[in-house]
């Protein structure tokens, strides 16, 4: 059952020289039950897309057409106060650093119960006794219910963070880059978390990180954005073993592997185009080692080239020059 | 708690203690003395005056003999009017100023808050440009300009209120007006621009993320971070604005104390210049203990008593 239809999004952002189109016809839908991972380096529209779904883009951004439809209902076009009982009750976040994502002046328990009881006809003590439940499960003591943000270290803040996107058990959650900012072995413990939780819930979450091993290690599928454009979607083995699009081929050549480390890390050169004035052709033109004449005049399209992976790129099937 | 408060007096005394010192020295840095004026009066007379009032001593001896007396809350008779002793002039117009400086302080925090707030709240809408011109208005145009044009205005014109003159309530209200609009400014300013760097915070989006809308997420999740730098200027604003302004109350003829910080230093009334300072010092200094205080109310993170 698809949880999540994402239709042609477009988010653009007003700057002094025009409208720098960060987002730009971007289309995908997920399946209840999934984890999508997307995925694209800094800048790329990941987290643009996250805010456009909540409806949370202020100017000088705005959203300039697109669908986006929960379980049915388009979050684009709801009226206000629906969009806020939506807001937490259907679709919540993991926000980007946990750190300041809390109020740093009331307790945590408070926060968690607000969120509960401004959606759900509940009373405080069944709020109360939730939360509790809630931290236990992302492995906080319920003790430390009254204790203030300041008090955690960065890693347990992300698991209040976690436990408060859940406290409305939610149809849809948005991790937007939950573990940037931790030591490594935190970020493996909250993701090894968040995994644990999706699957014993049966959680439908949109995974949003530049980092693609932990992305692949945990996603069932991966989108992978390029200056504000879905280039490559398609489940996470399709992904490793029958890469498709130049862009998605770089990143994996750009990343160390550890089961082979004779593997030659290779950067990809250039730097990301002008998004106020995008190139007519493919985005990724530029800094594309298989570009051909096509793909300077148009641009190409998301297209099936197997069932279920989609890719935008003229090259036909694929795996052009896949890890050679 | 308490222990921490009686530190903090402890301090307090000791910091008055070094004010008035330095004052002293200051003080006695300036050239003249209060007689240096009184060209008419024969040189036996002066020295009579000089030593009736201990000037002729060594400064050491002087500054010891004062210290003595503010250790017993004596300040000392005021050269100037000869009749009256320095916790006179304190006494008899502190609360003067005090009562307009109350009023003009609520003025000031209930209206600039608003103004701030609204301002914030409607960033680059024309409520924000009203708010904002308001507050420069206030901060930039002089006190007795404004209180020349309050008094032409709503006493002479339209015959509202008296002129001038202590009296009633309605004396008051003109004074407090024109005392309160320049700290009523920079309170509106301040508020905004503090409210909009919350507005941009993490923890705003998340709230807004999570459905909170309207006076809740004004007052439980902005508001109360916001207050915090506004919190901090209003010690010492509360301490001037208490403490009298010798401007206002010379136009509008109030016996406050306000004069005597301006007039004692001309005249070299040297106990006036040091009852004053020492004053207006133990009131910043109280506000400003009590807006610490107020600190770890407002924001958990601020933790007063530290434990060992």
């Amino acid at each position: 059952m698809t949880i999540l239809q994402v239709e042609n999004l477009s988010t653009y952002y007003k700057t002094d020289r025009g409208e720098a189109q960060a987002v730009e016809n971007v289309s995908f839908s997920m399946k209840k039950g999934e984890m999508l991972g997307l995925i694209g380096e800094s800048g790329c529209g990941k987290t643009t897309v996250a805010q456009s779904i909540l409806r949370l883009i202020e100017y000088p951004g705005r959203i300039v057409s697109g669908k986006a439809y929960l379980d049915g209902i388009d979050l684009l076009t709801a009226k206000q106060d629906e969009l806020e009982k939506l807001r937490w009750k259907d679709i919540s976040v993991i926000p980007q650093s946990a750190m300041n994502a809390l109020n740093p002046i009331y307790t945590i328990g408070d926060q968690i119960v607000e969120s509960i009881l401004i959606h759900e006809d509940v009373s405080k003590a069944t709020a109360i006794k939730r939360t509790e439940e809630l931290l236990e499960m992302v492995g906080i003591k319920k003790n430390r219910f009254k204790n203030y943000p300041h008090e955690f270290s960065g890693g347990m803040k992300q698991r209040v963070a976690i436990a408060m996107a859940l406290s409305c058990n939610p149809k849809l959650i948005i991790s937007d880059e939950s573990t940037t900012g931790l030591d490594v072995l935190t970020q493996a413990q909250i993701i090894a978390l968040i995994k644990q939780l999706q699957k014993d819930l049966g959680l439908s979450i949109i995974l949003i990180s530049h980092d693609l091993p932990m992305v692949t290690s945990v996603c069932d599928r991966v989108a992978i954005m390029y200056a504000g454009k879905i280039v490559e979607l398609a489940n996470t083995q399709d992904i490793l073993k029958h890469c498709s699009h130049p862009y998605s081929n770089g990143l994996l050549n750009a990343t160390p592997d550890l089961s082979n480390p004779d593997k030659e890390v290779v950067s990809i050169p250039g730097s990301v185009p002008d998004l106020v004035k995008p190139p007519t052709g493919c985005r990724f033109y530029d800094r594309c080692k298989a570009r051909m004449n096509v793909c300077k005049e148009e641009s190409p399209d998301l297209k099936e080239i197997r069932p279920d992976h989609f890719s935008a790129c003229f090259l036909e099937g694929g795996g052009y020059y896949h890890v050679q | 708690m308490i222990f921490y408060i009686l530190k903090r007096i402890t301090t307090a005394l000791l910091a008055l203690f070094v004010i008035a010192t330095l004052t002293f020295v200051l003080m006695n840095l300036i050239p003249g003395d209060p007689f240096t004026n009184e060209k008419s009066v024969p040189e036996q007379v002066l020295k009579n005056l000089r030593a009736h009032y201990g000037l002729d001593q060594p400064l050491i001896i002087q500054y010891f003999k004062y210290m003595a007396g503010i250790m017993t809350l004596d300040f000392g008779p005021s050269i100037t009017s000869d009749t009256r002793t320095v916790n006179e002039l304190i006494l008899s117009g502190f609360p003067v100023s005090a009562v307009l400086g109350i009023q003009a302080l609520v003025i000031a925090v209930v209206f600039g808050m608003t103004l701030g707030i609204i301002a914030a709240i409607k960033h680059n809408g024309w409520l924000d440009y009203i708010s904002m011109v308001i507050a420069i208005l206030g901060l930039s145009v002089p006190s007795f300009v404004l209180s020349t044009v309050l008094i032409n205005y709503f006493a002479i014109k339209l015959e509202w209120l008296p002129v001038a003159t202590w009296g009633t309530w309605r004396h008051t209200v003109l004074p407090s007006l024109a005392l309160a609009v320049g700290p009523l400014a920079y309170i509106a300013r301040l508020t905004r621009s503090s409210i909009l760097e919350v507005l941009s915070s993490d923890y705003v989006q998340t709230a807004v993320a999570k459905g909170v809308t309207g006076s809740r997420l004004i007052f439980r999740h902005i508001l109360r971070n916001a207050l915090i730098p506004v919190v901090t200027v209003l010690g010492p604003i509360s301490a001037g604005i208490l403490t009298g302004s010798f401007v206002i109350e010379q136009i509008f003829g109030i016996p406050g104390i306000g004069k005597y910080f301006v007039q004692s230093i001309s005249d070299r009334d040297y106990p006036v210049i040091l009852g004053t300072t020492i004053f207006y010092s133990a009131i910043l200094i109280l506000f400003i203990l009590i807006i610490d205080l107020t600190y770890g109310f407002l924001d958990p993170r601020i933790k007063l008593a530290r434990r060992r």
